[in-house]
């Protein structure tokens, strides 16, 4: 065999090589694409958007505009919002003594300053209270909720 | 055969099949270049039946477990190896050049390659007997094994080229036949 002829038989071997080791890793990247994509597409459907306010009585608001798992409710947005939120868990629900450092305050027996939760009413156009436990209301797409420090007394 | 030669076999067999049984990574073997080079030395005949009696070994005491039905095919395509590993060896002559080195690499590459496709084609009939079809089942085994397959090649195509060359003129230089 040539000299010539034996090189190009090799150059010719590691070509096909080459060409199928990558055709190879190209079949097996599409097929993690493919797989990938459609956990993307199922995940998505359980995913909704929300928009949650964080009004701290004073002026300052916080919107969160954010996605969070279909079936979670307003507290687990909260906590989807931020991490600093203390609370305690009784017999009607979840009851937030503190968000973001800003504690309930009991001024008299019967008055304070405490965080309470509203949801956007589309059609009245108003802040509406549920009446009750934020862990008790389950979120729907493009829901609107607000968490306000704001004056109470009964 | 002579004592020095039936001497370099029975190491090279025992190396190889040491080898072989110690647990490391999958696919990070040495079998496939010791038993091209035993065909490159010692002949077709040699190379591919050590191929063959290593896999046959391995297959019951491999460290990670009996293997099954794809035994006779991880014995066809070592064997195979070390077939080609003595026709290279006739033609060859493990030249110690740069043509040499690249050679032995590209052989490496291909008969890598040669022998994944063909122990996957064993999984594949693995993979029929839980009742796939043949193309899904070969498809399933291609797929899955393209990433240790890729590893495979480069690792071997490496030792190829970088061993093949100067073991085999020293074994050449060993036996006197230079």
């Amino acid at each position: 065999m040539s000299v010539r002829r034996r090189t190009f038989m090799f150059v010719a071997m590691g070509l096909t090589v080459w060409a199928l080791v990558t055709t190879l890793a190209a079949v097996y990247y599409y097929g993690l694409y493919v797989e990938t994509r459609a956990t993307f597409e199922e995940l998505k459907s359980l995913a909704i958007n929300t928009n949650l306010l964080l009004d701290y009585g004073n002026g300052t608001l916080n919107w969160h505009n954010q996605t969070v798992i279909a079936g979670s409710t307003v507290f687990e947005a909260l906590l989807t919002a931020t991490k600093k939120v203390e609370y305690k868990t009784g017999a009607y629900g979840v009851f937030v003594s503190s968000i973001n450092g800003i504690s309930n305050v009991a001024e008299t027996p019967t008055s304070g300053r405490a965080w309470l939760w509203y949801w956007w009413n589309a059609t009245s156009s108003k802040w509406t209270d549920l009446i009750r436990a934020s862990d008790a209301y389950i979120l729907k797409p493009d829901d609107c909720v607000a968490w306000r420090y704001e004056s109470y007394s009964y | 055969m002579d004592t020095s030669k039936l001497a370099l076999l029975s190491v090279l067999t025992a190396l190889c099949l040491g080898i072989q049984l110690t647990a490391r990574p999958m696919n990070l073997e040495f079998t496939s270049v010791i038993v091209f080079i035993i065909g490159m030395v010692f002949g077709s005949i040699a190379g591919g039946s050590l191929g063959a009696l290593v896999m046959f070994v391995n297959g019951f005491l491999s460290p990670y477990g009996f293997a099954g039905v794809v035994m006779p095919f991880q014995i066809a395509g070592i064997g195979l190896i070390g077939v080609v590993g003595g026709l290279y060896g006739k033609v060859g002559n493990g030249r110690l050049s740069a043509e040499g080195f690249a050679e032995a690499a590209v052989l490496g590459a291909f008969l890598t390659f040669v022998y994944d496709v063909v122990t996957n084609v064993g999984t594949a009939v693995f993979l029929m007997l839980s009742g796939l079809s043949f193309p899904h089942a070969l498809a399933a085994a291609l797929v899955s094994g393209a990433v240790p397959s890729i590893i495979h090649v480069v690792w071997n195509t490496a030792l190829f080229g970088f061993f093949t060359v100067p073991l085999v003129n020293a074994m050449h230089k060993m036996l006197g036949w230079r």
